[in-house]
């Protein structure tokens, strides 16, 4: 309806990815070092941003975000450990590609991203609010 | 007539203010998306739209999007990490507080120019 | 000897009597010329209020303090149609209870 709220689309969009990231790093941090029923390591979850540009929205001035995909990555630590039952041939284990501080720090990141759009978001509503109160 | 030559004067400055923030609001929603680069309005005030003076041409930047008085630019430069990604979500969270006052001032000055004409013309 | 009225003659002939003029301002304009631009500039302020929120209920987007805006000056513009409406009623009942 009012363009007020595309924008309020917008911000929703923004925490709504950072969300989603959120969910696949606790899936991450909790399959730290889990295997498939195949004996197949955990494939870490990744999600993949996408910038909508559509052009009737970008000369408003709004880009939203899209979660394009959340994507399994293909690759895996191999570490020397003949003595592990899931040790291959060679005596190399292959464990899940997770790091623990990489996949915290994203974590942190994606919290503030969260919490500054959740605070424009806020503020695009007094904008609104205040807007209405000054109508005579 | 010139009865509301005091708004219409304001009404342009209002109309950037809330393009500043919808901009504002889809650089932090892209905070995290690989090889977005952030966007910014450049204001075109009337009188000198014609007469803009070209300096250097090779460093005129490009606009992603013309409107009739105001360009959205990509900011080239910047701290960029390894996702090619170039906001900088204090300076825009910076840049939103102030936008909101200045709308607030905005919409301040027209209401209170109508409230002068309303009191004005019921003679009270 | 009767002298039969036979015609009135036009005063305004051969004498010095001016035909009133009809009152123009500096710019050449008339009370009447004035007074419909007036009506004019109303009626476009209040079409173009109307018209946008015939577009936002169609779901147009319209930045809320356009709306807002238009919304006012609409208002004010009713306002002064009304006073003026007033004045010139009070006008018109002071020269008809002029005493000839």
């Amino acid at each position: 309806m009012l363009d007020i709220f595309n924008a309020f689309d917008v911000s929703a969009s923004g925490m709504y990815a950072e969300r989603i990231r959120m969910n696949t790093i606790a899936s991450n941090l909790a399959n730290y070092e889990s295997y498939k029923t195949d004996g197949t390591p955990y494939q870490k979850l990744e999600p993949v941003f996408q910038a909508v540009y559509d052009k009737n929205m970008l000369s408003d001035g709004l880009v939203p975000v899209n979660v394009s995909e959340i994507r399994q990555s293909n690759g895996f630590k191999l570490i020397y450990d003949p003595s592990n039952p899931h040790a291959n041939a060679q005596g190399y284990v292959e464990e899940p590609n997770i790091n623990v501080t990489t996949e915290m720090v994203d974590m942190i990141t994606a919290t503030e991203s969260y919490q500054a759009n959740l605070s424009a978001f806020n503020m695009t509503k007094n904008i609104a609010q205040f807007t209405i109160n000054s109508w005579t | 007539m010139g009865l509301f030559s005091g708004v219409d004067e304001v009404v342009p400055y209002l109309d950037y203010t809330w393009l500043k923030h919808k901009i504002i609001l889809s650089n932090l929603a892209n905070a995290d998306t690989p090889h977005y680069k952030e966007l910014n309005v450049r204001f075109v005030p009337f009188e000198k739209e014609l007469a803009l003076k070209i300096t250097n041409p090779k460093k005129q930047i490009q606009p992603v999007q013309t409107g009739p008085h105001f360009d959205i630019l990509e900011k080239e430069s910047g701290l960029i990490g390894n996702d090619r990604n170039n906001v900088s979500i204090e300076k825009q969270m910076a840049q939103a507080n102030a936008n909101y006052i200045a709308y607030e001032t905005y919409m301040k000055m027209i209401t209170d120019n109508i409230n002068e004409l309303n009191t004005a013309i019921k003679g009270q | 000897m009767e002298n039969k009225i036979t015609s009135i003659p036009d005063l305004f002939a051969n004498n010095s009597l001016e035909k009133p003029q009809k009152q123009k301002n500096s710019q050449g304009e008339t009370f009447f010329d004035v007074l419909s631009n007036f009506l004019n500039y109303t009626n476009d302020v209040q079409q173009t209020a109307e018209a946008t929120k015939k577009a936002i209920l169609e779901g147009a987007d319209i930045p809320l303090h356009d709306a807002v805006v238009q919304f006012d000056k609409a208002g004010v513009v009713l306002n002064l149609l009304v006073q003026v409406r007033n004045k010139l009623l009070d006008a018109y009942q002071t020269l008809i209870n002029t005493q000839v």
